[in-house]
């Protein structure tokens, strides 16, 4: 069992160079048994790479603390949940998570696809094949979770030790957020090596027309919604463990994974470009290739220690490996690019500056000026000391300087957008279509500034929210209006029947009011207050309406930790309205100690306490409370955007009209009066935006 | 008369004196307690938004000395680095030194890391410059590609027969949108 792991690690790695060269050979000689063969040994990596992941867990919950990995990462008295999430607290059990969700994404792609597209899937397997051999050998040869511990014997000789105890999981990593955000987030990560493949493979292939893009568009909103996900996740376990009262610090690790998900957006909203007009298809190859690369820059960011970050692996020369594989990366993309780039020939122009295909380019545009502020931003440090020698600081002040008013022009655009037809949109209906939401968010904005809302981007947020709101309301109300005019249905229904026959452009509004509730979220921000105070039994310490009265100091004591635990009575009005228990563990294996934040959230805002432990000079207990506003939309944004995401995965529900043959009659003779014409012209082409 | 002024002159002496020694014993007190207050610097607005300027220089974390919150250290609050930078920004403030005299003095004595933002002077203006110009050149190559593709676009008919005017303009009353024009 001991070397299982290891064995089946490195089967993994020959299984995959096994699957780039038959498939090579196979695309050559073009004889599908080698290609067949290529396809079975890329399916037999996830196999292999899922035993090695299943041994290492085994070891995790056997305590074995022969296995380096395992004595540095877990302990006897650990929860077993916990033990489970150990796999992936470290560098080498977190490249092996990687490879095996990697690996999994593979494994689906190839086996869906296994009776289609015979001309594209050799090359997307080859594509696969090779990028998980890069992760194998890392997981082989650099990285290996299955090192043993070893020591030399009284004769001298080296054998293989154990330790009896564990030195334990980080606290930090011992919070129920943390079993699942690492994996989320890595979902994120290595599923978008599956577009990356599909689109270097079409290119690579000349795969005639845009099937690649209908292809890997589930496949990308799959990615892309683990992304957010993941990222989501990060911030609230930023929140309510780390104890700071924030949960986003633009932290390089934090931006790294931000950066794929900004493009990946942008790739969702242009390839309907390539979809409905065949336009953009250099833009969206280069975004997907783009995405990718991000993704491996994200990881490189974490573990090589050039920039530095609260999260980030210990420095190590495994960023070398990321280097080397980020520049091969770009010499594949670009020369593939270069070679075929005839194939990349739009069908059609632009037509009107002020219409649906010209919101795409200006939010494509907006968002890519996003993701290279932060990653200008997060790199700056290290290009200024290579070019001037001073390492500088570039902080949280700059991200917000820079991005807000991106962010809120994007807010912009997600409204603007969906107003605007095809091809062109005439002033009328400029006027026609935005004048209730326009009207709306100004409203909004007299009525905040009346109750003293005074943060100009704050109210420009508000503004931007109320005004995108409508404006997806609006479209769901006339869509339902229409269908429930012909069906004679209630508006509630037609809106479920609308939603259903065009899963992806509802869902995708959807996913909009999500991110409307975000952005509402963070516009709460320059209204936090926040106040520390050394507390004896029996004060009390006042924040907004909020008085907070102090009961008691208790230690609580288990195997793996020892927990001192503040008591605080909430009164509001006088009148009690909670008790709140923040805690501070002093984890025994780690001999570290961490906070466990108490927060009472409701929609209006977060009262949120930290035990921040005894005062060093006097020795006296410290309260720090925050009072954060609006902190629990964001987290029911993100609930919304999985949703909608959801949505916007379903398939159409198809109307039975558009089932009908199509006969060669006039459009006005075809249909009948009483059917309206706006369901005929909708169904005429695919809806699908 | 003259004994009567001495033992005056000796009262209002021992009064002074008192007095120094009172206002001493206050300073102190208050030196003291300011000191030892976790959040001394944070008591003026202006120290609590200079210190949001410079970095705690702990080296174990990477916040501001005002937000200076450590994490897994045994007390989750300002550390003694950060307490001591935001005692100096204080004390600046009372002196009513400017910001940037104050935001150069820390430059002085940790380096331009110090500061939580790179100032706009010599390489650092490209930190600042890049995120704007870079999308703005971008937009405007976007606006020429845009042009050039409208002056080349001949408008193709839509395939199909067409779609009489009565009806687009049913349509157009029922959505309100120009879904063809």
């Amino acid at each position: 069992m001991d070397i299982l792991g290891s064995f089946s690690l490195l089967l993994a790695f020959l299984a995959a160079v096994y699957a780039i060269g038959a498939g090579i050979a196979g695309i050559v000689s073009r004889k599908t048994l080698l290609t067949k063969s290529a396809r079975n040994a890329g399916m037999a990596v996830f196999v292999l790479v899922t035993l090695a992941v299943a041994c290492l867990e085994y070891y995790f919950f056997t305590d074995n603390f022969s296995m380096a990995y395992v004595a540095a990462h877990s302990n006897r008295a650990l929860p077993f949940y916990y033990k489970f999430a150990a796999l992936w607290a470290g560098q080498e059990g977190s490249l092996l998570l990687w490879t095996w969700l990697l690996s999994t994404y593979a494994f689906f792609a190839i086996f869906i696809n296994r009776n289609k597209h015979p001309e594209l899937m050799p090359y997307v397997g080859v594509v696969l094949a090779s990028v998980q051999t890069f992760f194998l050998t890392l997981n082989n040869f650099v990285a290996s979770p299955f090192a043993v511990l070893a020591g030399a014997d009284p004769s001298g000789v080296m054998r293989v030790s154990a330790l009896s105890d564990g030195h334990g999981l980080n606290p930090l990593l011992q919070y129920p957020e943390m079993v699942i955000h690492p994996p989320m987030l890595y979902l994120g990560y290595t599923g978008f090596t599956v577009p990356f493949a599909f689109a270097l493979g079409a290119l690579l292939g000349r795969y005639p027309g845009e099937k690649w893009i209908h292809i890997t568009r589930r496949w990308t909103m799959i990615a892309w919604c683990f992304q957010s996900v993941g990222i989501l996740l990060g911030a609230h376990w930023a929140y309510a463990v780390l104890g700071w009262g924030g949960y986003w610090a633009w932290d390089p690790v934090e931006n790294a994974s931000l950066l794929p998900w900004i493009t990946g957006t942008a790739f969702l909203h242009s390839v309907m470009m390539q979809e409905k007009r065949g336009m953009m298809k250099v833009w969206n190859i280069w975004l997907v290739f783009t995405t990718f690369m991000l993704c491996i820059l994200g990881t490189l960011l974490t573990r090589s220690g050039i920039v530095s970050s609260v999260h980030a692996f210990a420095q190590s020369s495994i960023g070398n490996w990321f280097v080397g594989f980020l520049a091969l990366i770009f010499i594949v993309c670009f020369a593939s690019y270069w070679k075929n780039r005839d194939y990349l020939r739009s069908d059609n122009q632009l037509d009107s500056l002020v219409s649906r295909e010209s919101s795409f380019l200006f939010n494509n545009l907006i968002l890519l000026a996003a993701c290279f502020a932060v990653l200008w931003g997060t790199l700056f440090p290290v290009l200024s000391e290579w070019v001037v020698g001073n390492k500088i600081s570039v902080g949280p002040p700059f991200f917000n300087k820079v991005n807000i008013p991106i962010a809120l022009f994007l807010l912009l655009l997600t409204g603007v957008g969906p107003l605007l037809a095809w091809r062109k949109t005439s002033f009328d209906a400029l006027k026609r279509n935005f004048a209730w939401p326009l009207s709306g968010g100004v409203l909004a904005g007299v009525i905040a500034l009346v109750f003293g809302f005074r943060d100009i981007y704050s109210l420009i947020c508000l503004i931007l929210g109320v005004f995108v709101t409508l404006t997806i309301f609006s479209e769901f109300f006339r869509g339902a209006r229409v269908i429930a005019a012909r069906d004679g249905s209630n508006l509630i229904s037609a809106v479920g029947e609308l939603t259903m026959r065009n899963t992806r452009r509802y869902g995708g509004y959807v996913v909009h009011f999500g991110m409307v509730l975000i952005f509402i979220g963070i516009a709460g921000v320059p209204f936090n207050k926040d106040i520390q105070k050394e507390m004896s039994i029996g004060q009390t310490l006042n924040i907004g309406p909020y008085s907070i009265l102090c009961q008691n100091f208790d230690r609580v004591t288990n195997g793996n930790y020892d927990s001192e635990r503040a008591t605080l009575e909430v009164f509001r009005n006088g009148k009690s309205q909670m008790m709140l228990y923040p805690e501070r563990r002093f984890f025994l294996a780690s001999q570290v100690t961490e906070t466990m934040v108490a927060v009472q959230s409701s929609p209006l805002r977060d009262l949120y306490i930290v035990y921040a432990g005894r005062s060093p000079e006097n020795g006296r207990p410290v309260i720090h409370a925050y009072l954060n506003p609006l902190v629990k939309w964001i987290w029911f944004g993100g609930i919304v955007v999985v949703l909608g995401t959801g949505l916007a995965l379903l398939p159409n529900r198809r109307a039975a009209l558009a089932l009908r043959p199509v006969s060669e009659q006039s459009w006005g003779d075809r249909v009948p009066a009483r059917v309206s014409p706006v369901g005929v012209i909708a169904r005429r082409g695919d809806a699908d935006d | 008369m003259i004994r009567r002024h001495v033992s005056n002159d000796r009262r209002s002496r021992a009064r002074v004196k008192v007095l120094l020694v009172g206002l001493a014993v206050l300073s102190f007190l208050l030196q003291n307690a300011l000191l030892s207050s976790p959040s001394y610097a944070q008591q003026t607005e202006r120290g609590r938004e200079l210190g949001k300027r410079v970095k705690c220089m702990c080296g174990g974390c990477n916040d501001s000395a005002t937000a200076c919150n450590h994490t897994g250290g045994s007390f989750s609050g300002p550390c003694d680095t950060a307490k001591g930078m935001q005692a100096e920004i204080n004390e600046r403030v009372t002196r009513n030194e400017s910001d940037d005299l104050t935001l150069q003095a820390f430059v002085q004595e940790y380096g331009p890391t110090v500061l939580i933002v790179p100032p706009a002077k010599g390489f650092n203006i490209a930190a600042w410059v890049a995120p704007i110009v870079v999308p703005l050149l971008a937009i405007i190559l976007v606006w020429v590609v845009v042009r050039r593709w409208r002056h080349k676009a001949t408008l193709a008919t839509a395939s199909g027969p067409e779609i009489p005017a009565q009806f687009l303009a049913r349509a157009r009353h029922e959505t309100g949108k120009d879904y063809d024009e």
